[in-house]
């Protein structure tokens, strides 16, 4: 039997039939699956959540461009400003020189105002120092003034009055220590000549390590003076003496004997040249100058300077 | 044929029991046909067959027409036979008395006695193939389904159906010649 022919029988196999009453069956068994409903109408959407995914996207775009826009203006405000500065900074220079230049100006003018400043106090000080030299003038005056009040009442009460007495004996007191005063001070000058080539100083108080104290260079009578008499050489000046000296300095004045070296001119007691304190009379010697030096000339004595011994050599 | 069932089967997925109906009376002979034969007896035929047709309307709605509505019924049939057949040990030939039994009762293309007999021969040779051949025989042959929808119903490629048919063939063949050479045996 070949493959054709097997394939003819095989399709030619008997059909069985079904048995009676299956259809039957078969057809009451049935049971449809429910029919789908239709679909629902269609709900209302929002159109905006169809677009969001590109509307959310777009506007990230957005925001995005406008932070760039934002960045891309602060780059170039901080361009302009870097710009400005680096052309301030190339001035830079110049300008500390000028500041430099305008600090020594400002020290110049402080220092110039200081100057004023110094030179109107030094017009001051030496209007001060002008009067203060007019001051022992005045003072000389006053006492002369002074003395010539104390004479009158002691002269007119000279009989009865005991205190007239006491005065006079303190005039006379102060007066024998107003020599003694002029003594020592003959004897220091000397002393300090013999250590300066025999010239007198410039000054009493460069001999003040000569003197034991500066009462010696105060006059009792000058009470006007008196407390400077109570200070010490640190504070002692040259116009607080009461004693006018009348030697030229740095001069060898040694050889003029009979010239006046200091007077007081309250007593009228005068040192001399040769070491010498003499009192005499206003009224009977007055002082004159010859050749810049003073001397003691009688009143009544018109030989007085052929008399005048020369010089010593 | 396949175009009717195809709207009937589209009415009947929107409810209508007319149409099911309907379908049921065009199909249900060759399903109870091809059962009866694996089966071996009326009654799991029958029964087969109803479950086949249960399995159906409660699938009908996942019917997609990728293939015909026949194919696609005699795919669930065979899925319905193969869980039947592993809840029971069934595997028996079927006997030389059904097979007559069927000549007698239906009108037979065979001319012959001779031709009948080697016709019943080869059925009870059928029924002796494997699993699978068997069931590409019976789709292809018996039940008149091209390789296409035998393939389909099987759920393997054409390809796979035509070898395991051609396999058969084979072994009919192998064992008619078997036949043919104890007979001339008997007649020497």
């Amino acid at each position: 039997m070949n493959d054709k022919t097997m394939e003819e029988v095989l399709f030619k196999a008997p059909r069985p039939h079904a048995p009676a009453g299956l259809l039957k069956e078969l057809q009451a068994e049935i049971a449809l699956p429910p029919a789908k409903q239709a679909p629902k109408a269609r709900e209302w959407r929002n159109p905006l959540r169809r677009w969001f995914p590109a509307l959310a996207f777009g506007v990230l775009m957005l925001s995005c461009a406008l932070m760039i826009a934002v960045q891309a203006s602060w780059s170039t405000n901080l361009k302009v400003q870097n710009d400005t500065l680096r052309a301030t900074t190339a001035d830079l220079p110049k300008l500390r020189e000028q500041h430099a230049a305008l600090e020594n100006a400002q020290a110049n003018h402080e220092e110039l105002v200081q100057l004023r400043k110094d030179n109107e106090e030094m017009h001051s000080l030496q209007v001060e120092v002008a009067q203060l030299r007019n001051l022992p003038a005045r003072i000389e005056q006053l006492q002369s003034e002074n003395k010539r009040l104390a004479a009158a009442p002691t002269a007119n009460a000279n009989a009865s009055n005991g205190a007239s007495f006491f005065a006079d004996a303190q005039a006379e007191a102060e007066r024998v220590q107003c020599v003694k005063n002029l003594k020592q001070i003959g004897l220091a000058m000397r002393v300090w000549m013999g250590d300066n080539n025999d010239r007198y100083p410039a000054s009493i108080l460069l001999a003040s390590n000569e003197l034991s104290t500066t009462k010696v260079l105060v006059c009792p009578s000058d009470k006007a003076r008196l407390p400077y008499a109570m200070l010490g050489f640190g504070k002692f000046q040259e116009d607080m003496t009461s004693y006018k000296f009348t030697v030229k300095p740095d001069e060898e004045d040694d050889f003029y004997p009979e010239c006046i070296v200091a007077r007081c001119p309250i007593h009228h007691n005068y040192l001399m040249a040769d070491g010498s304190v003499q009192s005499v009379n206003p009224e009977k010697y007055h002082e004159v100058n010859i050749d810049g030096r003073w001397y003691l000339k009688p009143v009544n004595d018109p030989n007085f300077n052929e008399r005048l011994a020369a010089p010593i050599k | 044929m396949s175009d009717s069932a195809d709207i009937l089967c589209g009415r009947a997925k929107e409810g209508d029991v007319a149409a099911a109906s309907e379908l049921v009376t065009l199909f249900y002979q060759r399903i109870f046909a091809y059962l009866r034969r694996l089966s071996g007896n009326d009654e799991d035929a029958a029964d087969l067959t109803q479950k086949t047709f249960a399995r159906t309307w409660q699938a009908l709605s996942s019917y997609q027409k990728r293939s015909s509505f026949s194919t696609w019924l005699h795919g669930i049939a065979h899925h319905v036979y193969l869980d039947w057949r592993r809840k029971r040990s069934v595997g028996d030939a079927q006997s030389d008395e059904w097979w007559e039994s069927q000549s007698d009762h239906a009108p037979t293309p065979f001319e012959t006695t001779a031709e009948r007999e080697l016709a019943h021969q080869l059925y009870r040779w059928v029924d002796e193939l494997d699993e699978e051949k068997k069931q590409a025989v019976h789709l292809h042959y018996y039940q008149n389904l091209t390789l296409s929808e035998t393939a389909e119903a099987l759920g393997v490629a054409a390809s796979t159906v035509k070898y395991r048919l051609r396999e058969a063939l084979d072994f009919l063949r192998k064992r008619s010649v078997e036949i043919e050479a104890r007979t001339e045996r008997r007649i020497v």
